[in-house]
């Protein structure tokens, strides 16, 4: 598929990678629609440089985790547009507590923001794509799916199921629409982040360094090109995943 | 990596797949290495086509099973140009090999293109990329490393062992060679496929086509460009592998 001219909806792409991706995918030409979650994300900057690059632009807050609110967000999205050409399903928690500490209020949280929201964001848009008989779906997940983390298990488990998720869509959705996963290792860093947290990273990596938002950018748009890609995961993680 | 003057060598890019791989890396602007076994005209016209685009082409004769070849065509490619900096490993056989084997030489035939090979080429062409500090090699797989053939058993062995090797040279050579597999599904129909057969080999994809060998060109440039990705399977089968479930309940 052509990125040039293509309507993308990304979720949760007000800042971080997110923003990373859908800046990206605008300087090729693509249309954005972006989500955000809280008032006090930083989406009007986003919005604004999104424009910059010549295309068109919107954002929609969103409750990724209500049906009722992603229903909005499609629709806004299909109003504006006319269609959605693919949606990259990029937000997501990162929650951190021992098994025995996890609180079930917690647990929902990871398992509805990193599963059900792009369960949700899936299931309302993927009929405009069958309508037009073409689609791209991506969804980023992590190591944890492959990995196991000690203080992650309810983050992990979201993103294994995510990554179930992807194969299973890939095989109900096809032939018209594909369906791929990204797994990134690290490649932004919390703007706090001590220096030995950057270098935990980079020893973690077999490149010894870690990467950057473009590495994850730049798979995006090969998965959006590659009309022959469906049903995989995708690393982008400097090796990690080999260790 | 940039591709553009950069050395690539594809081993088997005299046709099929590994030569439309050689095109498209003398298109970005590499110069280009053909590997061949026995299709020297082949590979001659390849290279002409590579010259084409303003890049420097050579070809070079090696049976890559044999490491004595190797060596020579290492030797004969660093006095054109100094080493490689992209080695594709996708000369390969498809080679039936069904149980029990009457004559087994036909495994070790087989094993030999599929594992050898690779291991020998990356075994003479590394060292030149490490000692630059930069290198990439992507070695060309198939589903018949996660998933059992019937009658395939050398090639399918072979093909888990290539990506065995896959990861373990991603760990060895890192950080300054990345490697990477491909794991092309149907993208080039053999020359004894007839119609119908083409059809239903279609069939047996998610998204009910064939691919095409571009497909797989533009995941080899992709992997070279891309600088945090190693020890990886690109998969690019059309969902080959999910197909056989989508009227089966598990």
């Amino acid at each position: 598929m052509d990125i040039k001219d293509s309507v993308i909806l990304i979720t949760g792409a007000a800042t971080r990678v997110g923003r990373h991706v859908a800046l990206f995918l605008a300087k090729k030409g693509a249309n954005i629609c972006f989500s955000y979650y809280l008032d006090s994300e930083p989406w009007q900057q986003t919005l604004r440089d999104i424009e910059q690059c010549n295309v068109a632009a919107m954002a929609h807050q969103t409750e990724i985790r209500s049906a009722a609110s992603v229903r909005e967000l499609v629709n806004a999205t299909v109003e504006k547009f006319g269609r959605i050409d693919v949606l990259i399903n990029n937000a997501s928690v990162w929650l951190r507590a021992p098994f025995l500490e996890i609180k079930e209020e917690d647990w929902d949280t990871a398992l509805d923001v990193n599963l059900k929201g792009p369960f949700l964001a899936s299931q309302i848009t993927a009929p405009y794509m069958l309508k037009r008989r073409g689609g791209v779906i991506i969804n980023i997940t992590d190591l944890s799916a492959f990995q196991v983390w000690a203080g992650y298990a309810h983050h992990a488990a979201s993103k294994a199921g995510l990554v179930a998720l992807t194969k299973s869509m890939a095989l109900e959705l096809s032939p018209h629409i594909r369906v791929n996963a990204i797994a990134p290792g690290t490649v932004l860093l919390p703007e706090n982040a001590p220096p030995e947290k950057k270098q935990w990273a980079e020893e973690k990596s077999v490149l010894k360094r870690v990467g950057t938002p473009e590495d994850v950018a730049r798979l995006v748009e090969f998965i959006i090109e590659c009309d022959f890609a469906t049903g995989a995961v995708y690393f982008v993680d400097g090796g990690r995943a080999l260790v | 990596m940039e591709i553009k003057d950069k050395v690539a060598l594809v081993t088997g890019g005299a046709h099929r797949v590994g030569r439309v791989m050689m095109l498209a890396l003398a298109k970005a602007g590499a110069n280009v290495v053909i590997n061949y076994r026995s299709s020297r005209e082949e590979a001659e016209r390849t290279a002409e086509e590579a010259r084409a685009y303003g890049v420097e082409a050579m070809t070079v004769q090696a049976d890559v099973a044999h490491y004595d070849q190797v060596k020579r065509m290492a030797e004969e490619v660093r006095q054109k140009f100094g080493g490689v900096d992209i080695l594709i490993n996708s000369a390969s056989i498809f080679q039936k090999t069904p149980f029990p084997l009457e004559d087994v030489e036909l495994w070790h035939q087989v094993t030999a293109i599929q594992i050898d090979g690779p291991f020998y080429c990356a075994n003479v062409f590394a060292p030149d990329m490490l000692k630059r500090g930069e290198g990439v090699i992507i070695n060309i797989v198939d589903l018949s490393a996660w998933e059992p053939w019937p009658n395939f058993a050398a090639h399918s062995v072979g093909k888990a062992a290539l990506l065995a090797l896959t990861r373990q040279l991603a760990l060895e050579l890192a950080p300054a060679v990345r490697v990477n597999a491909i794991a092309p599904g149907p993208v080039l129909p053999p020359p004894d496929y007839d119609d119908a057969k083409i059809a239903r080999t279609a069939k047996k994809t998610l998204l009910q086509r064939w691919g095409s060998p571009e497909d797989i060109s533009h995941a080899v440039l992709f992997l070279v460009e891309s600088n945090y990705i190693t020890g990886d399977t690109i998969i690019v089968d059309g969902g080959e592998r999910f197909a056989h479930r989508r009227t089966e309940e598990g």
